[in-house]
């Protein structure tokens, strides 16, 4: 048996050497292995099985703190989205063209929906007055009515009690007319005469002293053409929308 | 008929110890020393066998050691097989159970001593402290391999 043990071993040498394994071992693998690798599997999931089991308190613990931390992790990229695109409307609103007049910052702190008003933190300490344009980085938002010491009341130009001179810019022409609110989120325009096409651009005339030219008021969505009656009229969306933002600027 | 049974049961057994040791005793690590239910079997045989069979025991249990994790099959055939034999020569005693699990225990000792010699592992120390463990393992593995290999290899004569 020694010497066969010999001879077998001599043998599993020279098929090694050749690169192949000898049959004694092929022989054995081929027999055992089948067997022995679905044991194995069985005993992997009996081991899943069984420490599932017994960890099953620890691990729903762990679970829970996993999604308190997704849950927060969540909330972080949240507030974070918000914080960057109001740091981009504060980068604006301070990088925004005063159109020759200087730029009032202040923060929107209350806001009246129904009668078309919000109350802003700057008042007369900043030499603010009444009529002058509130603007933020998409246009024209309103028009200060009245005027606390730290504090003023903004007229929307949404509101129908305001009327404001504004010019739309349609086929290289500047046709002047009438802008003023019909509604919390439209504006109406009465236009002398001509034809103006959806999609225009309406901008301050600047022929108010206290409004500059070129501020953006909106763009044209309708226009209704009378020429019987000789009614002409421009429905607006207005660019400066609340709730975007609370950073305005007062032009003075 | 009862030589033909005896066959049938302990290469039952080989084969199941085989498939057993490369599945289940590498889950079991005490100290880095792992039971060797090959050995357990062919060394449990042996002692109830005559000296020729109990090599042969330790042959086939060499072969199947060897054969599957790809190692020298000499070395392993070799050791085990003069275990086996050794181990035969006390079957004259009919060693009971406790007996038994201390030759199992000794055998594992020799033969894994004879193997280090034949192929001498890098580190001796922790060799010798893994065979140590595992001769232990062995010897309380071994009594009821002992008991089960007694009844059908050498039945009670009443």
């Amino acid at each position: 048996m020694i010497i066969l043990g010999f001879g077998i071993g001599t043998f599993q040498n020279r098929a090694r050497a050749q690169g192949r394994l000898d049959p004694v071992s092929n022989l054995v693998q081929s027999l055992l292995l089948p067997a022995s690798s679905r044991i194995d599997s069985f005993f992997d999931a009996s081991s899943d099985f069984a420490s599932g089991v017994r960890d099953a308190k620890s691990l729903r613990e762990e679970n829970q703190r996993l999604k308190d931390q997704l849950h927060a992790v969540n909330q972080y990229m949240e507030s974070s989205e918000r914080f960057a695109v109001e740091l981009d409307r504060l980068r604006k609103t301070v990088h925004l063209d005063p159109k020759g007049r200087t730029a009032v910052y202040a923060d929107v702190i209350g806001h009246v929906p129904y009668d078309n008003r919000i109350t802003i933190s700057a008042g007369a300490d900043k030499g603010l007055k009444q009529n002058l344009a509130v603007v933020t980085v998409d246009g024209l938002l309103g028009v200060i009515s009245t005027v606390d010491e730290k504090s003023s009341q903004v007229i929307l130009i949404t509101s129908k009690s305001v009327q404001i001179g504004g010019l739309v810019q349609s086929d290289g022409q500047n046709i002047p007319g009438m802008v003023h609110g019909i509604g919390p989120r439209r504006l109406s325009m009465d236009l002398p005469a001509g034809s103006i096409a959806p999609g225009s651009d309406v901008i301050t005339t600047g022929y108010s002293e206290n409004i500059p030219r070129g501020i953006k008021v909106g763009t044209v969505t309708e226009f209704f053409e009378d020429e019987q009656f000789g009614e002409y009229r421009a429905t607006i969306l207005p660019s400066a929308k609340l709730g975007l933002g609370t950073e305005v600027a007062v032009l003075k | 008929m009862r030589q033909f049974t005896s066959i049938i049961v302990c290469g039952l057994l080989f084969f199941l110890a085989g498939v057993l040791q490369f599945s289940a005793m590498p889950r079991i690590d005490i100290w880095g020393a792992h039971p060797d239910l090959l050995l357990v079997v062919a060394y449990s045989l042996a002692v109830l066998v005559r000296p020729g069979q109990g090599a042969l025991a330790g042959f086939v249990s060499g072969m199947l050691i060897g054969g599957i994790s790809g190692a020298t099959l000499t070395h392993y055939i070799l050791s085990r097989t003069v275990v086996g034999y050794a181990l035969g020569m006390t079957s004259q005693m009919e060693p009971g159970i406790r007996a038994a699990a201390g030759l199992v225990a000794a055998g594992t000792l020799v033969g894994q001593l004879i193997l280090m010699f034949l192929a001498p592992p890098s580190g001796i120390g922790v060799f010798l402290k893994v065979t140590i463990l595992e001769a232990l393992l062995n010897g309380a593995i071994a009594i009821p391999v002992f008991a089960l290999l007694r009844r059908v290899v050498r039945p009670k004569v009443v």
